[in-house]
């Protein structure tokens, strides 16, 4: 293990990160909107997490940025850069659905070296770092070795952007999920890369999704054996594509999103 | 003409153990691993000894072999063998699934009955048959032995006892029915395997090096036999399996445990412990069965509880078990590694005991 220290404290700030999110499910109602975007809101508990993660990665590793949801960036002019999603799935979550995850990611230059995915209410975590394989409550994990897209289970990830074009987004959802076994929405990007990386669906996509909530996937989809292929369109705003090789180039040959 | 024998694995069981069996009978022996250092040991050798243990003694074998193929680098014809033996572990035998579909008949000696459908499933070939060496082997020897040749290992006598197909196997390889090899599986399964382990968690404890040392420590060695004890009086009382051959079975096992000429590494039994932890493995069926006898399963349970304690700086399943551990405590690995359902008595049970 290589970045074991970096990847003990990301376990640990995910653990308490986590502790907080049970500790308060249901009796949080402070929701506010945080654009004019109507899925993009902020709880009382983002708010938290972010704080408590924020306070043990920079107490640890005071010259590393940091960039969260919530908090922006604290930049360091380090080459190491955490991302942080305190919880991703705060719609979900406000509305008593246990789809929700932290992820805590770190990125050295261009390099997502680290990836951290945890689920509090199922207590599963996924973590991977670079060269040493992506693991989930410490069994090794792979991605699925479907080939063909017909008998493959898919999740999208949509923007929170509102769009006057999104018409086209739903046409490519539309096409793959009558030509596959379909295609979830599951409300958390992070926990679903945490699932192509178990091999549970075999494909990912999202268009123009935030940073923090792909970076730690993106890594643990990577070390499971996976093929992420993406597109930046704005420093903190990306387009990707994950699965197995022949998945992922099949998907884009379909959806033309990279 | 000679048999040809291919042994994917050039360890413990696959050079010690296997490759014996089959020398002097007419049979050529050849090796396949990735270990590129050990090929090329083996490749200017060509031969090399093994130790195979007596009542005081040891009896000097040397194996002659024909060749070492490097699976990384060297073009094989596998179809040119007539059989081929799989010990290289039970989670790297599914790296070698291409070279598995080619072979004309496959043993699996990977000590899980399980790594014989999925070997099948993966390779569509339908003549993968279970194999189980009943031995203990150690991937090293004394230093006299070693002073004489660097590649010289130890082993029981041993016996192998494999699902009868249409290869014609040389005594003393035992051919069974699929029933009495279950039978036999129960038994490795649970007398052996477990306690086994057990002893090497315990040992590991108090830094020792071999099982033999571990059975010496008093407190170790009535746990071991407090936990074989459990598990053989389950099996007995849930008719999983008839009382005399479980009780010959145990008391083998006892015997092998204790044997100081094996020098059987306590690093290679206790590695891999969340695989050894897991909720279908040695540890868990064993307090599972253990939970039928007549007084509780306390030994099964420190067994496991030793295990989770077990940290070896060579061992990468044993740090990631420690990252979970200092983050999430003890009771995580009980729950999503074992399979203890959240609350379950046997959590708390497992918990409370002092090692």
């Amino acid at each position: 293990m290589n970045n074991n220290k970096y990847l003990e404290t990301a376990i640990k700030s995910a653990k308490i990160a986590g502790e907080k999110v049970l500790s308060l499910y249901k009796k949080i109602d402070k929701i506010s909107q945080k654009n004019k975007n109507l899925r993009d809101i902020v709880s009382e508990v983002d708010n938290i997490c972010d704080r408590k993660i924020k306070n043990l990665i920079l107490s640890k590793f005071p010259n590393h940025s940091f960039l969260s949801e919530e908090s922006g960036l604290y930049n360091k002019n380090s080459n190491y850069l955490w991302i942080i999603d305190p919880l991703d799935g705060t719609v979900n979550y406000t509305k008593g659905i246990k789809i929700c995850s932290i992820s805590i990611s770190l990125k050295y230059k261009n390099d997502f070296i680290l990836g951290v995915i945890y689920n509090p209410f199922a207590n599963d975590i996924y973590y991977a770092s670079k060269n040493d394989g992506a693991f989930l409550n410490g069994d090794k994990i792979l991605v699925s070795n479907n080939k063909k897209l017909n008998n493959s289970l898919f999740i999208a990830a949509f923007s929170s952007e509102k769009k006057d074009n999104d018409i086209k987004e739903y046409k490519k959802f539309r096409k793959i999920n009558t030509n596959s076994l379909g295609v979830l929405r599951l409300g958390s990007a992070a926990y679903s890369l945490g699932l192509l990386s178990e091999g549970s669906i075999d494909g990912f996509w999202a268009e123009k999704a935030k940073i923090w909530d792909i970076a730690a996937g993106i890594c643990i989809v990577e070390e499971a054996g996976g093929t992420v292929i993406s597109k930046h369109f704005s420093k903190n705003k990306i387009s990707i594509i994950a699965g197995n090789k022949n998945i992922t180039n099949k998907l884009n040959k379909e959806l033309k999103l990279i | 003409m000679k048999k040809k024998i291919l042994i994917f694995g050039a360890g413990a069981i696959g050079r010690g153990f296997i490759a014996p069996l089959f020398y002097n009978k007419k049979y050529e022996i050849y090796f396949a691993d990735i270990d590129e250092k050990l090929i090329n040991s083996l490749n200017s050798a060509k031969k090399y000894l093994v130790g195979v243990t007596e009542k005081n003694n040891y009896l000097k074998k040397e194996i002659i072999f024909e060749k070492a193929f490097n699976l990384k680098k060297d073009k094989i014809n596998f179809s040119n063998f007539d059989i081929a033996f799989s010990c290289v572990g039970p989670s790297n035998c599914y790296k070698n699934i291409d070279y598995y579909k080619k072979c004309k008949i496959l043993i699996s000696c990977e000590n899980d009955i399980d790594t014989v459908d999925k070997i099948k499933e993966l390779t569509s070939n339908k003549n993968i048959f279970f194999g189980i060496p009943d031995v203990i082997t150690s991937n090293t020897a004394p230093r006299d032995f070693l002073k004489l040749d660097k590649l010289s290992l130890i082993s029981e006598k041993g016996i192998l006892v494999v699902e009868k197909n249409k290869f014609n196997f040389p005594f003393p390889i035992k051919a069974v029915s699929k029933e009495f090899l279950l039978k036999h599986w129960i038994c490795k399964l649970y007398i052996h395997n477990a306690p086994h382990a057990v002893a090497a968690y315990l040992g590991n404890l108090k830094k020792l090096k071999f099982i033999h040392d571990a059975m010496e420590n008093k407190k170790i060695n009535k746990i071991v036999k407090g936990c074989i004890n459990e598990i053989t009086e389950g099996l007995i009382i849930t008719n999983t399996v008839d009382k005399s051959f479980a009780k010959y079975y145990m008391n083998k096992e006892l015997i092998r445990f204790s044997n100081k000429k094996l020098f059987d590494p306590i690093s290679r039994v206790a590695r891999e412990p969340l695989r050894k932890l897991g909720k279908k493995n040695r540890l868990v069926r064993a307090i599972s069965v253990g939970m039928f006898c007549k007084k509780k399963p306390i030994n099964c349970a420190k067994g496991i509880m030793a295990a989770i304690n077990y940290y070896d700086i060579n061992d990468e399943e044993s740090k990631h078990m420690r990252l979970l551990i200092n983050n999430f405590g003890k009771r995580y690995i009980l729950e999503k590694v074992c399979g203890f359902e959240d609350n379950e008595p046997l959590i708390k049970f497992c918990l409370n005991q002092k090692i």
